[in-house]
Formats: C-alpha cells, sequence, structure tokens
C-alpha cells in the first residue's frame, strides 16, 4: 500500500505507545511530557477515571446473588473467573472471546481496557536490590542483567514522586527503601507478630506492606478512604492507576492522542534503513485495517501480548519474529509462586478490633540467600506476605455448628485473631517455558493464537516447600494455635507476575533487549513491560516496569535530540 | 458354601455397593431439575432461613429476604446435579419432620425446627471426612452445607443483616488499627 502527503501525514506521529497498563500509561506521560506527539493504542474499550467505575459505591446488597462468580462466568471465563468479581469482572477479558492454548497448564490474567490491569492491580511497591540484580551472573543461569541498582535507583526515586507509595522504610540492603509518603499501621496481631519474628532472629523483620495507596492528598489526587474496594476502579484517585495519574497528565499536555478498540498486528521494519517505521492496527469492532508510523515505538502491550506482537512481525530479515537473531524471544517466561504458606489463630487481644478496611497487608522482606548459597536445596528466595484479621462470618459460617439465636449471636461478633501468610517466591528463567503462535488457529482478528507452555521446577518445588514448614515455625512462634501450612499448588500465571519472554542482556546473540530497553537490532522500538525480564527476584514486578519505562523514555528522547534514533 | 460361592457373593454385593451411588450419579446429572418448585417451596425456603437465623434484637433473615437470595444462588450458582440434590433435600425436611413430629416442618415449633436441621447437619458431622470427600465429588456439598451458607451470605450481604445486626461502614475515611472492641458495639464488621 503506498500512501503519499496529507493521508500519511495525519497518521504520522512522532511516538507510537502501544498498551495502556501500567508501564504504556508512564511511556505516555513522559513522552508527551518530553514534547512528542503521541499515539498511544490499546486494544480494549476506554474507560474514564471516575466515570466508568460502574460498581465503585455500590454496597453488598447491590449485588443481586453476592458477589462470587456465577455458573455462567465460569463457563464464559474459565480462567478470569478464577480472579474477578461481581464487582470488577468488568476489567478483565471473557475467556472465549479472548481464547489462547494452554501447552501446558498456565492461568493468562488479562484486562484490555484503556488502564489495563493498574485498575486491579494489587498495588504493592517493592525495589529490587543488586541482591537480584547480579543473581544470574553469580548463579550461571540465564544471561546477567545489563544494569545494576545504581542504574535504575535515581528512576525509582522519580517514579515513586509522582505514584505516591505509603510505607515505611527499614533500611534493609536486599528491599531498598524509597520515597514514601507515612505508612498505613500494623494492626494489634500483626504488631505481635512482628515482636516476635523480629526477637528471635534479626535478620527477619515484619513491615507495613508498600502499596500505591495515598495517606495523604497526591498530585491532585484523594487520600485513600480505607474502602478496600481499589479493584472497582477508585472515584476518589485513592491509588495510582494509568486512569487515575498517567494518562490525564499526558493528555493535560496537549500531545497524547489516544485510540481505543486498536488491536496492533505487528510491527512494520523497513528493510533498507533497518528500523521499525509503524504498525498495523485492526479496528477490535469493524476489523478495519490501519497503518500508523513513528520515529520510535514502545510495545507496552503486558509481557505474552507483546511478544506475541513481535513473533508476528516477520520479515525476510527477520523470519522468526522482530529482533529475534538470539532465537530467545518468547523463551524464559516466570511467575512468582505465591502458593505455599500457613495460617493460625491467636487467642490474645480478644478485646480489640479495628475500625476501617486497610488497602493492604504486611511483608516479611526475603531472608534467604542473602550472603550466597546458605546450603538450602533452592537458589534465591521469598518474601511473605499476609495479613492480620479477625474471624468474622465469611470464616465464622463456615466453621460454627448449630442454628438459631445463638448461631447468629456468634457468626455476627468478632472471632479470635488470625493471621494468613504466604510466601512469594522468585521464578527462575527456564528456557522451554516459552510463548508461541499457533500456525493454525486464529482469533476473531485474524491474529494467530499464542501458546503458552509453562511450568514449575524443583527449585520453586523446594522453595515452597521451604516456605510452608517456616510460615509455620513463625506463627507458632508467636504463639498462634490451630496452625496450619497450605501450598495451593496452581498453575503458573496464578499469582499474575508473568515476566520474561523478551529479555535485556548485553549479548545480542542471548539476548533480546539491550540495557536501555532497546531491540539490539532495531534501535528505535522500545520493550519496557515485563517481557524485558531477565529473571524475576521475588519482588511485585510492576514498580520496576515503571522505573525502566521511565528511564527508556529519557534515553530515547536525549537520543532522539542528538539525531541517534 | 464353596468358596467360590461366597466369592461371587462378595463380589455381588460389592457391585450392588458401588453401584448405587453410581445410579444416583447419573440419575442427578441427567435429571433435568424441576426449578420451578423452588418458587412453590419459597414459604418453606423462608421458614428454614429463619430458623437459621432468626429475629431477635435485629431482623432475621426471614425479613431480610433471604429466601429469595437462596434460590437465586440455586439457579445461577449451582450445576444440574447440585440443583437436583437441592430441591431433593427440601423434601427431605418435610419427611423428617413427618416422622419425628408427625406434621408439616411449616406447623413445627422453632425448637423442633432447630432439631430437624441439627439432625441433617449431625449426620455430616459423623461421617467419615474421606465418605465426605467422596459425596462431595460426586453429589457436591450436601443440602444442609449449602443452605446454611447460602443463609449466611444472603443475610450478611442484605441491607437489613449488614446494617442493623452486623456493622457497615461504607466509607471508612481513616483505618484505626486497634480500638476497644466496647467502643464499636460488639459486632463483627459486614465486610472486609
Amino acid at each position: 500500500m503506498n500512501i503519499v502527503g496529507k493521508e500519511r501525514d495525519s497518521r504520522t506521529y512522532d511516538a507510537i505507545v502501544v498498551g495502556s497498563g501500567i508501564s504504556g500509561g508512564w511511556a505516555a506521560k513522559e513522552l508527551c511530557e518530553k514534547g512528542l506527539n503521541t499515539l498511544l493504542l490499546e486494544r480494549g474499550k476506554n474507560v474514564e477515571h471516575v466515570k466508568d467505575y460502574p460498581t465503585a459505591h455500590y454496597h453488598p446488597w447491590d449485588f443481586k446473588y453476592g458477589i462470587y462468580p456465577s455458573k455462567q462466568d465460569e463457563q464464559e471465563s474459565p480462567v478470569q473467573s478464577l480472579f474477578f468479581d461481581a464487582g470488577n469482572k468488568h476489567f478483565f477479558v471473557n475467556d472465549q472471546e479472548h481464547p489462547y492454548i494452554q501447552e501446558r497448564p498456565f492461568n493468562w490474567i488479562r484486562g484490555y481496557q484503556v488502564g489495563g490491569r493498574s485498575l486491579v492491580w494489587g498495588r504493592q511497591c517493592y525495589r529490587w536490590s543488586d541482591l537480584d540484580f547480579e543473581a544470574n551472573l553469580k548463579d550461571g543461569i540465564g544471561v546477567d542483567w545489563p544494569i545494576r541498582y545504581r542504574d535504575i535507583a535515581p528512576w525509582y526515586d522519580y517514579v515513586e514522586r509522582f505514584v505516591g507509595v505509603s510505607g515505611k522504610a527499614e533500611g534493609l540492603k536486599q528491599l531498598p527503601d524509597g520515597q514514601y509518603l507515612p505508612p498505613f499501621e500494623l494492626n494489634c496481631i500483626e504488631k505481635h507478630l512482628a515482636q516476635s519474628i523480629h526477637g528471635r532472629d534479626a535478620q527477619k523483620k515484619l513491615t507495613i506492606a508498600r502499596v500505591a495507596n495515598l495517606t495523604v492528598p497526591w498530585h491532585g489526587r484523594g487520600s485513600c478512604l480505607n474502602r478496600n474496594l481499589c479493584s472497582r476502579g477508585c472515584p476518589y484517585g485513592g491509588y495510582f492507576s494509568s486512569n487515575s495519574a498517567t494518562l490525564p497528565t499526558a493528555m493535560a499536555t496537549g500531545n497524547l492522542t489516544l485510540h481505543p478498540n486498536a488491536v496492533v498486528s505487528e510491527v512494520l521494519y523497513d528493510d533498507a534503513k533497518q528500523r521499525a517505521y509503524g504498525v498495523r492496527v485492526i479496528d477490535a469492532i469493524t476489523l478495519e485495517t490501519t497503518e500508523y508510523y513513528a520515529r520510535i515505538i514502545f510495545l507496552n502491550a503486558s509481557t505474552i501480548a507483546t511478544t506475541a506482537i513481535l513473533l508476528n512481525s516477520t520479515s525476510s530479515r527477520f523470519p522468526n519474529g522482530l529482533g529475534n537473531d538470539s532465537g530467545e524471544l518468547g523463551h524464559n517466561l516466570m511467575d512468582h509462586h505465591s502458593y505455599a504458606g500457613a495460617y493460625g489463630e491467636h487467642r490474645g487481644f480478644a478485646d480489640t478490633y479495628y475500625k476501617g478496611r486497610r488497602p493492604c497487608g504486611f511483608i516479611i522482606p526475603r531472608f534467604r540467600n542473602l550472603r550466597g548459597h546458605e546450603g538450602l536445596p533452592f537458589l534465591r528466595g521469598y518474601n511473605m506476605q499476609g495479613h492480620g484479621e479477625r474471624q468474622e462470618w465469611q470464616e465464622r459460617g463456615q466453621v460454627l455448628d448449630g442454628f438459631g439465636t445463638v448461631f447468629k449471636d456468634q457468626l455476627t461478633k468478632p472471632g479470635p485473631w488470625t493471621v494468613w501468610m504466604g510466601g512469594w517466591g522468585e521464578c527462575l528463567p527456564y528456557h522451554d517455558n516459552q510463548v508461541t503462535l499457533s500456525r493454525e488457529e486464529k482469533d476473531r482478528w485474524g491474529m494467530p493464537m499464542v501458546k503458552i507452555s509453562f511450568s514449575y521446577r524443583t527449585n520453586e518445588h523446594e522453595m515452597m516447600e521451604d516456605i510452608e514448614e517456616t510460615a509455620m515455625q513463625l506463627l507458632e512462634d508467636a504463639g498462634f494455635v490451630n496452625v496450619y501450612g497450605f501450598n495451593y499448588s496452581k498453575a503458573g500465571g496464578s499469582t499474575v507476575h508473568e515476566m520474561g519472554t523478551a529479555r535485556m542482556g548485553h549479548d545480542p546473540n542471548t539476548s533480546v533487549l539491550n540495557k536501555f530497553n532497546q531491540l539490539h537490532v532495531v534501535k528505535n522500538l522500545f520493550v519496557t513491560d515485563g517481557s524485558c525480564m531477565a529473571s524475576s527476584a521475588c519482588q511485585n514486578p510492576s514498580l520496576t516496569y515503571m522505573a525502566l519505562t521511565a528511564r527508556a523514555c529519557h534515553f530515547a528522547v536525549e537520543a532522539l535530540k542528538r539525531g541517534d534514533l | 458354601m464353596t468358596r467360590r460361592r461366597a466369592l461371587y457373593l462378595i463380589m455381588v454385593l460389592v457391585g450392588v455397593i458401588t453401584a448405587y451411588p453410581l445410579l444416583k450419579w447419573v440419575i442427578y446429572t441427567s435429571r433435568k431439575p424441576d426449578l420451578g418448585k423452588l418458587n412453590a417451596m419459597r414459604p418453606l425456603i423462608s421458614e428454614l432461613v429463619e430458623t437459621i437465623i432468626p429475629a431477635t434484637d435485629s431482623p432475621g433473615a426471614k425479613e431480610a429476604g433471604v429466601a429469595d437470595f437462596v434460590i437465586g444462588k440455586v439457579i445461577f450458582y449451582l450445576d444440574r446435579r447440585e440443583q437436583n440434590f437441592f430441591i431433593d433435600g427440601l423434601g427431605d425436611i418435610e419427611q423428617l419432620s413427618r416422622k419425628g413430629y408427625g406434621q408439616s416442618f411449616m406447623n413445627c415449633t422453632m425448637d423442633q425446627r432447630v432439631k430437624i436441621l441439627e439432625c441433617l447437619e449431625d449426620q455430616q458431622l459423623f461421617l467419615h471426612p474421606l465418605l465426605i470427600k467422596v459425596k462431595r465429588k460426586l453429589f457436591g456439598f450436601s443440602f444442609i452445607s449449602y443452605l446454611k451458607a447460602y443463609t449466611v451470605e444472603g443475610y450478611c450481604t442484605s441491607l437489613l443483616g449488614a446494617t442493623r445486626c452486623l456493622n457497615y461502614q461504607a466509607t471508612p475515611q481513616s483505618y484505626q488499627p486497634c480500638v476497644p472492641l466496647v467502643l464499636l458495639g460488639q459486632r463483627s464488621w459486614a465486610t472486609k
């Protein structure tokens, strides 16, 4: 197709960003603020902050038959319905409309809308440290990260200052402190557990979660009102999402064009100039095809989706997917495990309760293998996340026998204090945990269906055993009773921290992206979502995606100014 | 009795024992549940939920409209097999009541009604855990488990249950981590 003149001009921008989730929102904001005329493409429907949060003010009785997914939900969305409820299901895809192939079980959780999964994320914000960035090199696993903590630290500062992260500085080397708003408070049982843990082992520390929920008004957004209904969208802007924060900021520059319902099928590559020159877009509703052009392109479609676009962008130069000289594109898919842990009850503090619904719990930062290998049957480590609360009707209803007046009285009074905690554990990169495209099956947009093959291995299973035992021990030491350990043994993807498949690295022969998230061989194409990760550490990853994105945007614009791109 | 004949008898016995639940499973899975019956049984369901959570100094499950909630749950949340099981369970209530007290459940006193439900729950309590597991796999949770769980959920999420029995705050504003329970009126929060 030859398009000349005005028609082509109207579809030409300085920059294109694909995907409006947590990293795409940042790319749009940064590029717009730096003066680039930016097109943001989002495959899903538009979601306007506040206006499109239909359930945000619903009371429990506004859901006719409760909040749990119905039989119909389970049939239509067997995977997503494991994660949504009646309050937020409109922010998850329908599995029947968006099928994928599980060669080995993998729960691929998706939110196709403006804002993506930043609307429903867990909001945990933890920095990585050099313990994480140096791990692959030290263990000889995968490829070495091309960056170290000092490269990303200022960018953590930068994004935290805009996001608004509440938390407490603890001076821990393995979980560096950041720019924090005042922390939420631990409740009685959590304080008790914290004292018990720290008293027995100075290396272990329990601290309040570091979360993107505001404890003071911030950049025009209101404080969190402790409703704990975040995943429905917050009408007060009490937590960070693309919709509440980055997109309005990008829009205010006047440089942003937002196109919802725009499914990117491939990145267009100019063989002669060795550059990406645009993207091909299928309208999600009319199925019409359009091309858009730009000097730089950021792919932020999410870990698996970004890689699918690259795999689908083939040319004579790149028959196996754009930028895939190394053959690593699609490989080394990771997802934290968060399925093992322990639960216990405590008989103390019976006269105390809490008021308000704090939107977060606590974290016990990593304490395993901090100084090299400690003789454990696994590499790397985990942190524990959990929360303390009193049993309420949801739990009491399951354990109380009987019926009538006494049952009602017991059901509606607070039961014993409890703590639930699980280990969020590192998942190593395995070459054959991978994403490929089906040759035969296509979706309704004519895109090859994504095939996912994933499993946890010995290192993850050994770690889960240690988590279960250790969590039980920590609770028993603190005087908890009826303590039991668990391992839900869920399929990969269930932590919704999928990472890897287009890893960063020094060497173009073994990695897809360089240290500034550029494709080694297509310099004006950047990938700054979870695809870029070379290892998974054990911290919740979104903050790192945001920091890497801001850093790459800065680099890209400087390079443009120098005429290097 | 010859050895062969003894073996034969044992095999027949094993066959019968395993065939019964299998047959039941086939029937319950294939039979189209008579959901119209649920609406006809609304008065009974109303009395059942009120027996589980009666009116005290706060409204009971009947006034809170929990019967409609339970019926909706059975229609939209259970599969065909579980629906059959639930509807048959409602019929069993009437049988138990006539056997035990010589009258319909509707005419029983509150004490008698509670005893009937306890009788059903006790049957579950005394089953071997493994047997309960197998039963659940084949038939889902028991009638009484579903009835009780749905009544609890329906009541505690209803306007009357959440606001007049439990403690509900739509917009708490702040989080106070350790408050004396007496200051909060002793009742649980309605939502987490």
